[in-house]
């Protein structure tokens, strides 16, 4: 009989989110104008992969129809299991960049937040999820290494400032 | 200056038992904890030169609705990729061998083409995916992503 310690196993990557949408085609259209991402695949259930560059084969998104009507809809932060998904972008720069899509769309933006390890852009999609974009802040720039993760307030003012 | 997402990070999960959920991710899926917030919200990944946190777990609050994975509209499931069919093969049979001591179980093995894939499902209802990348000679004209059937004969074959 195995024994737990035995066959070590370490996961490579964060690769995508499932999200079983209201409208399929409006929430793929919402992920691909807003957020700059493009289909790489389809399954024969009609599921759409999407990912930040369409040469990769990595996905980020999975982006599926519901069937049926009176489906529970998402109430972030006030139910059990997926609270919210984290996608990065490279630089402060470039989520500036999110910041001004959102903005200049009229695309709702929920909060951002200086994590300490991140910056961080929350919003709310089509179907209702939380849904974060984030850089990572070099682990030089942390202000509190011994506690990293903690919230420092909104940087709106800092996502404005366009350099 | 436009942007482009680079990849996924992490995701966080409000679960009923803070402490099982973590050891399950701890245990059996190899993740461990590097930080945490206040008493009850932890941090993990098992990558953690590239990325701080990979998936987070917290308390939700009683009364709250549990996940209905099946029906609800929303995050159907999160996916993890792991470096090999044998790795994948492993992750199969320690949640097979000791997922039901943290309340996990495996839903389905499936070979999708250029992927096989593993889902599982935590106590709470959460699902869980793990999936490899086929070698080329493998994958042959298979569509990616598409059905091509069950995996599980293989990853039991390879797991003994």
């Amino acid at each position: 009989m195995a024994k737990l310690g035995d066959m070590k196993v370490q996961v490579r990557r964060t690769s995508h989110l499932t999200l079983r949408c209201k409208d399929l085609g409006a929430s793929r259209g919402f992920y691909e104008g807003i957020l700059n991402l493009f289909s790489i695949g389809e399954d024969e259930r009609g599921r759409v992969y999407l990912a930040g560059d369409p040469d990769t084969r990595i996905p980020v998104l999975a982006l599926e129809q519901a069937e049926g009507e009176d489906n529970p809809t998402p109430t972030p932060k006030k139910m059990y299991g997926l609270e919210h998904f984290a996608m990065e972008v490279g630089s402060l720069d470039q989520l500036k960049a999110v910041y001004r899509r959102f903005r200049d769309t009229g695309t709702a933006i929920d909060h951002t937040q200086d994590h300490g390890i991140t910056n961080s852009l929350y919003f709310i999609d089509p179907d209702g999820n939380l849904i974060e974009v984030y850089h990572d802040v070099p682990r030089a720039e942390y202000p509190e290494p011994e506690y990293p993760f903690a919230s420092y307030g909104s940087i709106d003012e800092k996502l404005e400032k366009i350099d | 200056m436009d942007f482009k997402i680079r990849r996924a990070g992490h995701v966080v999960l409000r679960v009923t038992d803070v402490a099982r959920a973590k050891a399950f991710l701890e245990d059996v899926i190899g993740f461990a904890t590097y930080a945490q917030a206040g008493e009850h919200f932890f941090f993990l990944s098992a990558q953690p030169v590239s990325n701080h946190h990979m998936i987070a777990v917290r308390p939700g609050k009683e009364g709250e609705r549990l996940p209905d994975a099946e029906n609800q509209i929303g995050m159907v499931s999160i996916s993890y990729e792991v470096t090999d069919f044998d790795e994948l093969a492993r992750i199969y049979q320690r949640i097979k061998a000791f997922g039901g001591d943290y309340g996990a179980r495996i839903l389905a093995a499936e070979d999708r083409g250029h992927i096989n894939t593993v889902l599982c499902e935590d106590a709470d209802g959460n699902r869980i995916e793990f999936y490899c990348y086929l070698p080329e000679d493998e994958v042959g004209d298979a569509a990616p992503y598409v059905l091509r059937g069950s995996a599980e004969d293989k990853l039991e074959a390879a797991a003994s």
